[in-house]
């Protein structure tokens, strides 16, 4: 197989071949439901290629609020991430995004 | 009906949580730290809002657009907040379109030699 995919099994749904829907089938249709259900108007649709690229987007949101956390917990050096470490970069991250 | 919609966020929090809680633990390994569970589910929430911001501002960038579906150049623009996220989607929207041409140029050679295999057949 081409990509080098993780599991043996292939979506076989229209467009594709990409890593990311051959490896986590029902990542698109989660995060398809979930920006739909914030949709004002019914007919608003979303795209293939924009609900991966969403995907990642938001897995990178939640990757950079870890990584800050993190790193405002090592700065402070505490063994755990507290509330207060993610209160602290919250404004940032929403500022960035 | 409203309450269909309530079921449904309802769902949709539980796996939001769910997944923000498996990259929180996978980030917390490397740097052997634990979040807490009250920072994993006020990360989910945020997450949850923040899909909520997006969402509303992809579908304007449509419906400005005169479209009804939402299309990757409205991703591209809900992404220029920060420059190195936008850089890094637009390279994946590229990776995304070069993908899809490599298969349609496998599949119109395919389609060309099972023509060719007609043709010869006759």
């Amino acid at each position: 197989m081409q990509f080098g995919t993780r599991k043996p099994r292939r979506r076989t749904h229209a467009s594709t071949g990409c890593k990311i829907r051959a490896c986590y089938p029902y990542l698109q249709d989660t995060v398809s439901k979930l920006l739909a259900s914030f949709f004002k108007e019914d007919k608003t649709r979303l795209g293939g290629d924009a609900t991966l690229l969403m995907a990642d987007m938001l897995k990178i949101f939640v990757q950079e609020a870890a990584v800050r956390s993190l790193k405002q917990a090592e700065s402070e050096d505490c063994d755990q991430v507290d509330i207060e470490h993610f209160e602290k970069i919250l404004p940032q991250l929403l500022l960035d995004f | 009906m409203s309450v269909d919609k309530d079921e449904t966020h309802q769902r949709l929090k539980a796996a939001v949580h769910y997944t923000v809680g498996r990259i929180c633990q996978k980030m917390g390994e490397d740097q052997r730290r634990r979040f807490s569970r009250q920072v994993v589910a006020a990360i989910a929430e945020t997450t949850f809002r923040q899909c909520d911001i997006f969402a509303k501002d992809l579908e304007a960038f449509a419906r400005h657009a005169k479209r009804s579906t939402v299309s990757t150049e409205d991703v591209k623009l809900a992404a220029r907040r920060s420059t190195a996220l936008s850089i890094y989607i637009q390279n994946k929207s590229e990776e995304l379109n070069q993908e899809q041409r490599d298969l349609k140029k496998k599949s119109t050679g395919k389609r060309k030699s099972r023509d060719t295999e007609e043709e010869n057949k006759e």
